[in-house]
């Protein structure tokens, strides 16, 4: 294997590791998959075709993970029930209970909506909305226009929205 | 934090729940243990040397000599197992294992992915279990029909004149094995354990935790000495990761009888129920007396806590009865299903149901439903008897049925705070095919679920709120309540009443509030005069005319609320201990109440 197109991979994992467990621990809520879920992303990070040199990294990183970390998601949730929010929120409950609790259903609500879009959209919304990677930087790890880069974030917004708006909270506080 | 939602503010509903992923706090410690395996995982790669492309077909006929030889390996095991049993020699192994002097080692109970460990010694008729690390350890002398529970982290004891100890059935692997049935021991084969040589049996259909015929017992015989050193009952289905496992049995070693001592430790108090009337008798389950409450007071009292109530007929009730909370570990009696004629006091019919936590009626009042570890018993309200059962492998939190009886709800409450993932759960069984149609997963233990009226969808909520609503056909969750339970829907289904939840003090309910599930519109909160006495509301209930709301709480408070003027009833109604049950009567003119002070009682409502 020619290994000339390399990155400086200790560097590499340096500076991305935070960012990509950051990721996985939001859609997964759970440690012990978001470790596993990182792991994966680097080691197909690692194995990714070197040709053409990979031109974001950071951006790969990020897709890769949010990408497998759904997937986990979807798995665990089964096909055929809605996916649910899935992370122990004791921490926020204790802090501030009832601002906690309605950030945790939040959480919840947009992790099951956005496990309904297509997967470009998916990856498109997370990475900049989440991430806040720019559209550039996306649209190198996805191999795809800026242009067709924002259409896919207008559309997933569009989807998000109608979709968090058919749940409700009764009542004013 | 918006907490307020129409359909036309779903983009900023959009931007709060960006907003709140982004807040979420993530932990920085895992960081580094990815670093460094991501590091390693580089250095794997690079020196793992790929394989020569003309040993690829080496290779590969080493993979067919490989397949074949498991192959011929499987085959030559079925034969094998197809061989006759022995049962005679494991009967015997029991045989010695009846006889034997003592016997000590560890007990593992492992249920949902939670494992307990026991160490436990058998001497004689005496036996001794410590659990949770000898936090509490249980004494029993069989001959003497002594148990004693002593408590090392609150230093107390308690005594009881028992030598049934409810907990030995399961944790005593002498009992345990003999109720293998020997008939059906199959020697599966050899195995080194503990540098000796065993032989290992399986038995089959071995009833395990209360659940009939669902269990494996695998038993590891010491050649030598034909006693078991290690014994595992398993449920069948792997998925459910229940078993109980004996390990380091040691057999006839003296035991120092300083274990078995029933001495009480220096300093150690005599446990106190507090809360409970000490000067009442005690009556045993079987024995249940009710008594019919003073002239002034109408409702019977049956000295234990009246956990649920069914109005069954116009003059009958149905009772969950159980020990009340204060009651200590040695004096836990068995729940019991009681029907009561109100009129005269009789008792029409009782039934023991062990642990079930709660019962529910179809809407005719024919059936009921109670859930004993995973087994859903549907039972006669004519006998209490057991007509048929399901078994939900999920160990059922909570249950209610549809109005029109075909649909059960059941939920998960998981309470490992160690254990990642969901914890509570709703699960929706169809009676007819006696199947499970529709499971969904909830963050928090689910500890309340009920059924609209119309069976159309289904309320559930946890300890720590918030209260959901799920479509019952298609799983979806439909609307979310910034409340908590107890939660009901009035006989119409056009009201949800919940209790409302004050963040500033801690699981205290000051206010119930009324929705309209259609819109989850809120129309109305209905407040007590508590002010800073308000307590857990434990219960919520319609009048069937639905215009009346009743609540009761832990303070003992019986309230009732005219719906129309949204005014509290000033009558005072009240038990003496924490009321835990409500019921309108088919009528609506009275409402039964069951507490922790021992009492059903009835109050006559004034139009």
């Amino acid at each position: 294997m020619n290994r000339s197109f390399d990155p400086d991979w200790d560097q590499l994992v340096n500076e991305n590791a935070q960012r990509v467990f950051a990721v996985a621990m939001r859609i997964l809520g759970c440690v012990h998959e978001a470790e596993d879920a990182s792991q994966e992303a680097f080691a197909q990070a690692f194995q990714f075709p070197k040709h053409p040199p990979v031109n974001c990294w950071t951006g790969l990183l990020v897709r890769l993970t949010t990408m497998r970390s759904l997937d986990r998601l979807r798995r665990r949730n089964g096909k055929k029930h809605s996916a649910h929010p899935l992370r122990d929120g004791d921490k926020l409950v204790k802090n501030d209970p009832a601002g906690g609790m309605i950030a945790e259903e939040l959480r919840g609500q947009l992790l099951t909506a956005i496990l309904r879009l297509p997967e470009q959209q998916a990856s498109v919304f997370w990475m900049i909305a989440i991430e806040q990677l720019s559209r550039d930087e996306v649209a190198s790890a996805l191999n795809l226009s800026v242009e067709a880069v924002s259409t896919a974030l207008y559309k997933a917004r569009k989807s998000l929205s109608v979709e968090l708006g058919s749940y409700c909270l009764g009542g004013k506080s | 934090m918006m907490n307020e939602f129409r359909p036309n503010e779903g983009d900023s509903r959009l931007d709060a729940a960006i907003a709140a992923m982004r807040n979420l706090e993530i932990p920085t410690d895992p960081v580094e243990r990815i670093k460094s395996k991501a590091r390693a995982l580089a250095q794997v790669q690079t020196v793992t040397p790929s394989r020569p492309r003309r040993h690829k077909r080496l290779a590969a006929a080493g993979w067919l000599a490989s397949i074949a030889a498991t192959m011929a390996l499987a085959i030559g095991t079925i034969v094998w197992l197809a061989a006759p049993t022995n049962a005679s020699a494991f009967a015997a192994m029991v045989q010695n294992a009846q006889k034997a002097q003592s016997v000590k080692g560890v007990i593992q109970l492992q249920l949902a992915n939670r494992t307990d460990e026991t160490p436990f010694y058998l001497q004689g008729n005496k036996a001794r279990f410590e659990f949770a690390k000898g936090a509490m350890v249980r004494l029993i002398d069989f001959d003497q029909k002594k148990l004693m529970v002593i408590e090392n982290y609150k230093k107390t004891y308690d005594m009881a004149s028992t030598g049934k100890d409810p907990l030995m059935g399961d944790n005593n692997p002498v009992e345990q094995l003999s109720h293998a049935k020997t008939s059906e021991a199959k020697r599966i084969g050899e195995e080194w354990l503990d540098k000796k040589l065993t032989e290992v049996y399986r038995v089959g259909k071995f009833n395990m935790m209360g659940i009939r015929g669902e269990g494996v017992m695998t038993v590891w015989v010491d050649k030598e000495t034909s006693l078991p050193l290690k014994i595992v009952i398993a449920d069948t289905d792997p998925k459910h990761e229940s078993e109980i496992r004996f390990e380091k049995m040691v057999w006839n070693e003296p035991i120092d009888p300083a274990l078995f001592s029933m001495v009480i430790p220096e300093g150690y108090q005599l446990t106190k129920e507090t809360g409970i009337d000490q000067t009442r008798p005690k009556t045993p389950s079987a024995e249940t007396k009710v008594q019919k409450l003073e002239d002034n007071l109408q409702g019977l009292d049956f000295h234990r806590a009246v956990a649920k109530i069914h109005w069954t007929k116009p003059d009958q009730v149905t009772v969950l009865l159980r020990d009340p909370e204060k009651t200590s570990a040695s004096q836990f009696k068995v729940r019991e299903l009681f029907q009561v004629d109100l009129t005269s006091g009789q008792k029409v019919w009782s039934e023991s149901v062990a642990g079930s936590s709660t019962v529910v009626a179809t809407s005719d009042g024919s059936k009921l439903i109670t859930i004993i570890g995973r087994e859903i018993q549907i039972r006669s309200a004519t006998t209490g008897k057991v007509e048929s059962t399901l078994v939900d492998k999920t160990l059922p939190g909570t249950w209610a049925l549809s109005p029109d009886g075909t649909t059960l709800a059941t939920t998960v409450a998981n309470w490992d705070v160690k254990e990642k993932g969901p914890k509570g759960g709703l699960r929706l069984w169809d009676l007819n095919k006696k199947a499970v149609t529709l499971s969904t997963t909830e963050e928090h233990p689910t500890t309340f679920v009920a059924f609209a009226p119309d069976g159309k969808s289904v309320v559930t909520s946890s300890n720590l709120g918030t209260v959901r609503v799920w479509d019952a056909q298609k799983g979806n969750l439909s609307h979310v309540y910034p409340g908590i339970y107890p939660c009901a829907f009035s006989a119409k289904g056009d009201f949800l009443a919940m209790a409302a939840i004050d963040p500033a003090k801690d699981k205290t309910v000051t206010q119930i509030d009324l929705y309209r599930p259609q819109s989850a519109e809120k129309v109305q909160s209905l407040q007590s005069d508590a002010g800073t006495s308000a307590s857990t509301v434990l219960g919520i209930a319609f009048s069937p005319d639905g215009k009346m709301i009743a609540a009761v709480d832990w303070n003992g408070r019986v309230l009732v609320w005219n719906l129309a003027t949204g005014k509290l009833d000033p009558a005072q109604r009240t038990h003496k201990g924490g009321v835990l049950s409500l019921t309108f009567s088919p009528d609506g003119n009275s409402i039964a109440t069951g507490s922790e002070d021992g009492t059903l009682r009835i109050w006559t409502l004034t139009p």
